[in-house]
Formats: structure tokens, sequence, C-alpha cells
């Protein structure tokens, strides 16, 4: 039986977009509450430092944190659309051995 | 001979699929862990109800009291950090290309075998140790007591979203 190509591109598309519009929607949440906490943040350091309730004993710790905050977000961002990519990966791979297996009868590990 | 061309076809695309996809499927990044995310979900609530105790701020006078508290927080996510680090990570030519090509162009990447949420509890650790240094040291007041609560929470979401990000 050949293999049915509009049916296969169908079948991709659905895995890879239930896929990535689940995740998507997980990372635009957790992309909106970092910002918004670290802009709170930056905003109560600088605010501490101009009246003095940050003393000197914490205020290098606190910026040094602010920058750190960021980088690690922006590394925990990255770190989760390469998990995307997996999920989509793999998906995509069943879903192409599924219709090999199913055009050629054969059974593939 | 139309047939024969539509079998060759056919033939041709199945061995190139064969060949594209005969590495199967791929592993990117760690494995979750269960144990981990409910050791974190139980020392976020152990942290959230010290801050609770200490949020107007505290004297240097009766730091005594709350050093258990800190040592016992700090203890704990010593012990989570090396938890979050003692997993298989992936290693894949694709991304280490990708990292030499950024940081050629001064872009921060991940160091090989490092995992953004073992790094994010190790910054929630080093924070409390800070925070019982300055509470031994002269007390901490209320700004930078929401100024620790703060930085912890932003770690503690990066900990969180990540480990359940990889229940796949």
């Amino acid at each position: 039986m050949a293999l049915d190509l509009t049916q296969l591109i169908a079948d991709l598309k659905t895995a890879i977009s239930e896929i990535v519009g689940k995740d998507l929607t997980t990372i635009r949440g957790f992309q909106e509450r970092q910002l918004k906490a670290i802009a709170q943040q930056s905003a109560l350091v600088s605010a501490g430092i101009l009246t003095g309730d940050i003393t000197p004993e914490t205020r290098e710790f606190f910026l040094d944190g602010l920058e750190d905050m960021v980088l690690n977000f922006l590394k925990t961002l990255r770190e989760i659309l390469e998990v995307t990519i997996e999920k989509a990966w793999n998906a995509a791979v069943k879903v192409i051995w599924s219709a090999i297996e199913k055009a050629t009868g054969v059974t593939l590990l | 001979m139309k047939s024969l061309l539509k079998l060759a076809r056919v033939c041709g695309l199945f061995l190139l699929l064969l060949g594209i996809f005969s590495s199967c499927t791929v592993q990117l990044a760690p494995s979750y862990n269960q144990e981990l995310v409910t050791g974190i979900t139980a020392q976020n609530k152990a942290t959230m109800e010290f801050f609770a105790m200490v949020a107007l701020g505290t004297k240097q006078s009766t730091y005594a009291n709350r050093e258990p508290y800190y040592n016992q927080l700090i203890g704990s996510f010593d012990a989570l950090v090396t938890q979050a680090n003692a997993r298989f990570t992936p290693r894949n030519k694709v991304r280490q290309k990708a990292n030499e090509a950024l940081k050629k162009k001064g872009i921060p990447v991940l160091e090989e075998g490092e995992i953004p949420s073992a790094t994010a509890l190790e910054r929630i650790y080093t924070t409390l140790v800070k925070m019982r240094e300055t509470d031994q040291k002269q007390g901490v007041t209320l700004t930078e007591v929401q100024a620790f609560k703060g930085q912890i929470k932003i770690y503690m979401d990066q900990a969180l979203t990540y480990e359940n990000a990889l229940e796949r």
C-alpha cells in the first residue's frame, strides 16, 4: 500500500501543533511572571538603595543578583524550548514510523 | 511502466525516511524526577513560612532564635542542588556547535552539563546564606527581607517551571 502523503502531513501537523501550542502557553506564562517579578525586584532594590533601607552590607549582593537572575531566566527559557523541540521531534518520528508501518506492513522498532 | 515508477517512488521515500529517522527518538534534556519536584515544592512552602515569620524585619539581638530555621533551609537547598545535578545530562554535537557559535558572539550559554534549575536552587542557597550572615551581623531591614524573598521567589519559579517542563 502506498504511503498516504496528504494524511501523513496532516498527522504531523496535528501532533506538532498540539505540543508546540501547549508548551508555548507555558512559556508565555513563565516569561510574563519572570519579567514582572524581575521588574518589581529592580524597583524595590533601587528604592531601597535610595532610602538606605538596603544597607551597604547587601547592596552589591542584590545588584549582582538582578543581573544573575535575568541570565538564568534566559537560560531556563532556552532549555524549556529545547524540551519542546525534543517532544515535537519525537512525536513527528512516531507519526512517520506509524505511517511507514501502515504502508509496508512491516513492524518497526 | 507507470506503476513501476510509482513503486520506485514509494520505495525511495521509504528508504529516505528510514535513513533520516534511523536514530529514532532523541533526548535533549535531563529526565523528569518526581522526588526532586516534591522536595522543591516542600522547601518552597517552608521558605515562605519562614519569610512570613520575619516579614517585618529582624533584630540582631534575636538572631539565635532564627538560626535553626536558617540552618534547616540552607541544608535542604544544598541537598536539592546535589539531587538536581546528579542526573544524566544528554550531550549532542548540534548543541555543542550552537553553543560555540553563541559564545563567539558573546552570548552567555549553559556550561556543558549545567542544568538551569540546579543553578536556580544554588542561587536560593546562596541567598539564604547571605541573609543569615546579614541577620547575624546587623539584623535585616523590612526592605531587605522583601528583596531576599523576591530574589528567592524568582529563582523558585525558574526551578519549578523547568523541572515541570521535563515531565514529557
